[in-house]
């Protein structure tokens, strides 16, 4: 209930204005879908095995990837399916920026995308049989009817080719300050749900 | 949903233009529209909106309106319009087609005509520094420019107007301005998210890094804007790019100075960028060292401080090198390039030495992905 009434309610607000769409109970409940995959799978890059052995850090950049494919599948095709999953995709992509920003990597924004895509792109993600039953019973547990499964193998140049797309959507859109905002209001929930996740993981 | 069919206007020149301007202007009305582009064919731009044709059609110009008054395309548009009367700037030529503008009707788009002043009602010249090529395309070419002036809606000049400002980068050389434009493939029907990634491809140019880009653009051997232009362009443009359709780089001039408006007189030429953004492609994690070895050359070839020396001759002739190394896939010739560059220290005064050093060389892991990734056919 809180998160409804205190991001859901400005996200969807956003979302409107920048598509110049009515808000009635279909774009709210879009949105609501579509954000809950964002919370729920916005770290399954840390399934991967290798961020399990340290090999690789930025889990956002293949929870971006996982999400865009997965909306991709879940949502209808109503006019603004595609602009919503680059977006939604894009604040899974941007969720740990703030603390680039304070710790001075600033090596890790932009040109961040070209620096980090030549490093991605010769890699691949592996994920173990638990790592895809996790993702079934987040499904389960949660809800949500996606029927794209988590692929046993992720390559780099697939998740460039995903990003790509939620690159050329999100900046090539005409009303930037709209699309700014819509996605700012995005990211400030999943870091806020990334958050307590971390704070309730210290306990 | 509401459909759109905007016919070519007989020019591919104009008809690229017309598309991306007219894009620009509907993608800012309604954010989900559905765009198909085909160049080279009878309808350039099919659209789906979800709005009627009337507001559709009101909120364009509204936007124009606004557009018009914007920083961004009096920056873009600065350069003189010779309108047979005075010379104005061409934002003033843009403003007072549209003062005269009551709609902005999307079946207005139809070929441009070669008429004289007084021929039929509702055209306005579209003027020779404005789009430079307007002889070709048309069933007859007259031999002598007196007379007839190339003519079309107003609709038609205004969205290839919009399309000059927001597409295409723009040079000034000794007394021409030399305009280069990504566009689509002739024939390929492309959608909405290829229009948006060429978008993005040129915007990139528009900022303070990309300013400073464009001057070491200036003067380049033609053979090599392609590669230049491409150097500078993120992995995500190239790979989405190369993934779709490779796109064809327009390389225009206006304005030469010394000649004559005559058809001859003009420049230009269609550049196809398969080769490039394979080469691009198949270097897999050393793009970005080739990538910052092109720009580095580009960038020291415009700094103020080396024009007028021996050093932007010496980089234009590796740029040549590398160029037709990747498209005749000729990995003898890059080895030369590659050689030629770091032989630049013991060929240039002791002077320019610091700006030398300022290009980044590729270091051999580099050297040999080129090496091999010249050799992909």
């Amino acid at each position: 209930m809180i998160y409804r009434r205190k991001f859901v309610r400005s996200i969807v607000r956003r979302f409107a204005a920048l598509c110049d769409l009515e808000i009635n109970d279909g774009l709210i409940n879009d949105l609501e879908r579509t954000l809950k995959v964002a919370i729920v799978h916005h770290d399954i890059g840390k399934l991967s095995r290798e961020y399990q052995s340290g090999e690789w850090y930025r889990h956002e950049i293949i929870g971006a990837h996982v999400v865009y494919n997965a909306l991709s599948d879940y949502l209808t095709d109503e006019p603004y399916k595609d602009l919503l999953c680059a977006l939604i995709s894009a604040a899974v992509y941007l969720h740990h920026e703030a603390i680039q920003i304070a710790h001075k990597w600033f090596k890790l924004r932009s040109p961040i995308f070209e620096y980090l895509n030549s490093k991605i792109g010769p890699l691949s993600f592996t994920f173990e049989d638990v790592a895809l039953q996790a993702f079934e019973a987040i499904n389960e547990f949660s809800g949500l009817d996606i029927r794209w499964r988590l692929p046993k193998t992720i390559g780099g140049k697939e998740i460039v080719r995903t990003v790509s797309n939620i690159i050329s959507l999100v900046d090539g859109m005409p009303r930037v300050n709209a699309a700014r905002l819509c996605l700012a209001s995005a990211v400030l929930l999943i870091s806020e749900v990334d958050n307590r996740a971390a704070e309730r993981g210290r306990m | 949903m509401y459909q759109y069919k905007i016919p070519s206007v007989g020019n591919l020149l104009a008809d690229a233009l017309c598309s991306l301007g007219l894009f620009k202007l509907m993608l800012m009305v309604d954010p989900l529209i559905k765009v198909e582009c085909n160049l080279g064919h009878y309808e350039m731009l099919r659209v789906k909106s979800r709005k009627e044709p009337q507001a559709f059609e009101k909120e364009i110009l509204r936007n124009l309106n606004n557009l018009v008054k914007s920083e961004f395309v009096r920056q873009h548009l600065w350069f003189r319009v010779n309108t047979g009367r005075d010379l104005k700037p061409a934002f003033e030529v843009l403003s007072d087609l549209l003062r005269e503008m009551n709609c902005f009707s999307l079946s207005a788009f139809e070929p441009i005509a070669k008429e004289e002043r007084k021929g039929p009602m509702g055209l306005k010249t579209f003027y020779l520094s404005v789009l430079p090529v307007y002889g070709k395309g048309l069933e007859e070419y007259d031999g002598v420019m007196a007379g007839k002036s190339a003519r079309a809606k107003p609709e038609v000049i205004v969205s290839y107007m919009i399309g000059l400002a927001y597409y295409t980068i723009c040079l000034e050389e000794d007394g021409s301005r030399l305009h280069i434009a990504l566009i689509p493939p002739l024939s390929k029907r492309v959608d909405g998210r290829y229009l948006l990634t060429i978008n993005r491809a040129i915007a990139l140019y528009f900022t303070e890094e990309g300013r400073r880009y464009i001057s070491g653009l200036k003067a380049l051997p033609r053979l090599t804007l392609p590669l230049a232009v491409l150097a500078k362009l993120d992995l995500a443009i190239i790979e989405l790019l190369h993934e779709l359709y490779p796109p064809e780089i327009l390389v225009f001039d206006v304005e030469r100075a010394g000649r004559k408006a005559a058809e001859t007189s003009r420049l230009y030429e269609r550049y196809n960028t398969a080769a490039i953004l394979r080469f691009f492609l198949s270097l897999g994690e050393w793009m970005h060292h080739a990538k910052e070895y092109v720009s580095s050359l580009i960038s020291v070839r415009g700094y103020r401080e080396v024009q007028d020396t021996e050093l932007p001759g010496l980089i234009d002739s590796i740029l040549l090198r590398l160029t037709l190394a990747i498209i005749n896939s000729d990995a003898d010739m890059l080895n030369g390039a590659l050689f030629e560059t770091l032989r630049l220290r013991d060929r240039v005064k002791e002077d320019l030495l610091k700006y030398v050093n300022r290009i980044r060389m590729p270091d051999s892991k580099t050297t040999s992905a080129m090496v091999k990734s010249s050799l992909v056919r």
